[in-house]
């Protein structure tokens, strides 16, 4: 059943950031931070509430600039994805022929939306929090 | 903590480390997200009303995360069912390679020092003043030797102590005994020796054994041992027959499906191994493990609908009238007595190659 297959990532990125930035709402009444607020390394959890994709999974993203990047050289998976000003941000993840593109909002050092793979083959949440870097293991002995 | 741990092939650091008086030992297994199995039977056996203070609890990767809770007594029974049925792999790992391993375990590290309570800690602490000994089995790399860790008198050392160091070394026993290497960093735990500054590299304690009862040299064959235990209570947390699946060609995959294998093999031949010291020593011999007809479908690791069905057959099992079988479950194939020489003989009901297909 895991056929799911890459969509037009950047089609999806770039239609969802237009819904979510466009929203007069969030136009009249939020502060936009930086670009760069965001940052840095996250890690995103991914909740299946239906279809039969894997329950849950946890990634590493990096943000640079607002653009979201894989965070080590695993290449099992690749994460890609755009985050604006207002915190709005669109990613895909890549796995094992699976692919799923989630869209929600950062807030500080948290955040949370929706995602869904594959003509809602699969959908769920994610929420992600922000993390300082893994530092290297280092044995000592003296 | 000069008593914080021994090697585990220390025969006289073992018999001192053992509580003065006889009891029941509860053995629990490695399984990962399996140890919901022996979670529900734990639980299972508290309903029942049929759950002894084990006098000697061991656990051993999965076991050991659930041992601080076994020991602890029913009480902590919604913590130990919570441990097994809220969570899924994002409370685990986090995917991606970590230089040491395939995925970084820093979900877990967190959840397990969420788990270990400062009242959990005051607790075990008071049962080890009390006599009873919990034991977590870690593999110390850079030796090739298991260790065994006096999880009660590091308890006592938070107590008594203060400071966060007890604490911590307790909390990073539980995760490297449940880092399966390749797969989770190993955990570098600070020791100093002769004044000098050293970190040990340990990983999964099922490295060394899929279970801990006593040293190996005194439960061999030819041992004339004797375990100091009136009842053994084994839980294996894992199915005792093979399970087909067709493995997919990923690295994770195929090292899943041979170490599964690997781990079915040790985990016979230790039951049997302990079936027979257990017999010399007039010690009752219990064990239960997964049952064969257990078929629920996984989705993916630390599937939380998986853990919760197995969860739930354990703790059945675990009310029933017979949560224990006196022997462990035979080969398949294998003739009715052991004194028999037939055992080269193919049986009728051997199973063919390829026959799960």
């Amino acid at each position: 059943m895991r056929t799911l297959r890459t969509v037009g990532t950047a089609m999806t990125i770039a239609a969802l950031l237009t819904a979510i930035a466009a929203s007069p709402s969030d136009a009249a009444t939020r502060r936009y931070a930086p670009l760069h607020a965001y940052d840095g390394l996250w890690s995103v959890s991914i909740q299946t509430e239906a279809g039969p994709c894997d329950p849950s999974y946890r990634y590493p993203a990096r943000i640079v600039g607002g653009q979201v990047l894989q965070a080590d050289n695993d290449f099992n998976y690749q994460i890609s994805g755009v985050v604006v000003s207002n915190g709005a941000i669109a990613v895909t993840v890549s796995r094992g022929g699976q692919s799923a593109t989630g869209y929600g909002r950062l807030r500080g050092t948290v955040g949370g939306g929706r995602w869904s793979a594959g003509g809602n083959t699969c959908y769920g949440t994610w929420s992600a929090m922000r993390r300082t870097g893994r530092s290297a293991m280092q044995r000592a002995a003296n | 903590m000069p008593d914080a741990r021994f090697w585990a092939d220390s025969t006289a650091d073992f018999n001192r480390a053992l509580p003065s008086q006889p009891g029941p030992w509860l053995i629990l297994s490695t399984g990962g997200s399996d140890g919901a199995f022996g979670a529900g039977l734990l639980n299972g056996l508290s309903a029942a009303g049929n759950r002894p203070a084990y006098s000697v609890v061991t656990g051993v990767s999965t076991g050991a995360l659930m041992a601080p809770f076994a020991f602890a007594g029913s009480r902590y029974d919604d913590a130990l069912k919570a441990a097994y049925t809220q969570i899924s792999a994002a409370d685990v790992f986090e995917v991606g390679s970590t230089g040491e391993s395939f995925v970084d375990s820093w979900p877990l590290k967190d959840l397990i020092a969420k788990q270990i309570t400062p009242a959990l800690l005051a607790d075990i602490a008071a049962e080890h003043r009390r006599g009873r000994r919990l034991f977590v089995i870690t593999t110390d790399l850079d030796a090739q030797r298991s260790v065994v860790w006096n999880m009660g008198a590091i308890a006592v050392h938070a107590v008594d102590d203060g400071g966060d160091a007890a604490p911590n070394l307790f909390r990073s026993v539980l995760l490297a005994s449940g880092s399966v290497p390749g797969a989770f960093p190993p955990v570098l735990i600070a020791v100093e020796s002769n004044g000098k500054k050293f970190s040990e590299m340990h990983a999964d304690g099922g490295v060394g054994g899929q279970f801990f009862v006593a040293p190996l040299g005194l439960t061999a064959s030819t041992s004339g041992y004797r375990i100091p235990a009136t009842q053994l209570y084994i839980v294996v947390n894992s199915g005792l027959q093979s399970d087909f699946a067709v493995v997919q060609p990923t690295t994770p995959s195929i090292l899943t499906q041979a170490v599964g294998m690997a781990v079915n093999v040790d985990l016979r031949l230790m039951l049997d191994r302990i079936y027979v010291a257990a017999k010399n020593s007039g010690t009752g011999f219990n064990v239960a493990a997964i049952p064969a007809s257990f078929s629920a479908p996984s989705r993916g690791p630390f599937d939380p609908q998986y853990m919760g069905a197995l969860f739930s057959v354990g703790f059945d099992q675990g009310r029933s009238a017979t949560p224990f079988a006196s022997a462990p479950p035979p080969y398949p194939g294998q003739p009715p007595s052991t004194q028999s020489n037939d055992s080269d003989q193919p049986q009728a009901n051997d199973p063919k190659p390829g026959a799960d297909r």
